[in-house]
């Protein structure tokens, strides 16, 4: 390939991009190239999370490869490869090599209505699991009481927040949060007690 | 996952590198696409990595005078070879991206590179 370009003197064109999209954007950039390069990211996206797994826990391809007890090659290509060719097993070995957690999720993407249930689902059920464990195992009961209080008020103040972005409306009231105890009696039963350590006033 | 840094970085286009990339699009699309995806991953690692040199990846090539080349690598299909030629400044976040240019063009792809450093570091 011929590069015809000349190459004249050059210098920093006083431009900047926080990403690739945006470069295209502004550089004016045809629509044909943004879909090419749209395309070509859609294929790697687990392997890019891997990368940046790796990247993240400060473990070098060398150190990966021994662990996996591959080439080091090997894990420069799984990793500027397509998602189509890694394997279930080698994105189990990233998660454990790194200690972290890595859940994979196939078909159509969730809205953000369906996510938002199936993750107040999923905290009910842990809430009560938590709740269960208070009331079979004595030793465990302030600390989870505690966290009950905590996770109260945290989860309201999103909820206050959020509320707070949507556009203005008649009749609408304003959420406002404050805490105005930073401890409680401890004969309080746990949300009353949660209520009052916060203060929350709607 | 987490960010490093708390700052994001940014990509600064030299006005070379302006000129290529439209020449690129017209004579190279699928190249300077495959290029293009390399750089948003490089960015991506950028940004979990403590600083610039620890970044590692098959599709980046450390060449003399801090530059770092990203090419077209991890797709199948007969891609030329191609180098985007850039700078990365860790205390200001930002990738210089430099030139773009074929295997054939290396050597003084590189050597551009280098001195457009050397200027920019002189201002």
């Amino acid at each position: 390939m011929q590069t015809e370009i000349e190459k004249t003197p050059s210098k920093p064109s006083g431009r900047k991009y926080s990403s690739v999209e945006a470069l295209m954007r502004g550089e004016g950039l045809s629509q044909e190239m943004k879909a090419k390069v749209s395309e070509l990211t859609t294929e790697t996206r687990v392997t890019l999370q891997l990368a940046k797994l790796r990247q993240l826990s400060e473990i070098t391809q060398e150190e990966m490869a021994k662990h996996l007890g591959v080439t080091q090659s090997a894990i420069s290509k799984l990793e500027s490869g397509r998602d189509e060719e890694i394997t279930l097993r080698e994105i189990r070995e990233y998660a454990r090599v790194t200690d972290q957690r890595i859940s994979v999720m196939f078909g159509k993407p969730l809205t953000h209505v369906e996510a938002v249930k199936i993750h107040a689902n999923g905290l009910k059920t842990r809430l009560e699991s938590l709740a269960k464990i208070a009331n079979q195992n004595e030793d465990f009961q302030n600390e989870i009481k505690g966290f009950f209080g905590e996770a109260f008020f945290n989860l309201f103040n999103i909820m206050a927040n959020c509320s707070n972005m949507l556009p203005p409306g008649e009749g609408d009231v304003e959420i406002k949060i404050e805490i105005v105890h930073a401890h409680q009696p401890q004969s309080l039963p746990p949300i009353a007690s949660a209520c009052k350590e916060t203060g929350v006033t709607v | 996952m987490e960010y490093r840094g708390g700052l994001m970085w940014n990509f600064e286009p030299s006005t070379q590198f302006q000129k290529d990339q439209k020449w690129y699009e017209k004579k190279h699309p699928n190249e300077l696409a495959a290029v293009f995806r390399n750089l948003q991953r490089y960015l991506a690692l950028l940004m979990v990595s403590k600083n610039s040199k620890c970044v590692e990846a098959g599709y980046l090539h450390k060449e003399p005078g801090g530059v770092i080349a990203v090419d077209q690598k991890g797709f199948s299909g007969n891609l030329q070879e191609t180098r985007l030629y850039t700078f990365a400044i860790d205390a200001v976040k930002t990738v210089h991206l430099i030139t773009i240019g074929s295997k054939d063009t290396q050597h003084s792809d590189i050597e551009y590179s280098k001195n457009f450093i050397e200027q920019f570091s002189k201002q």
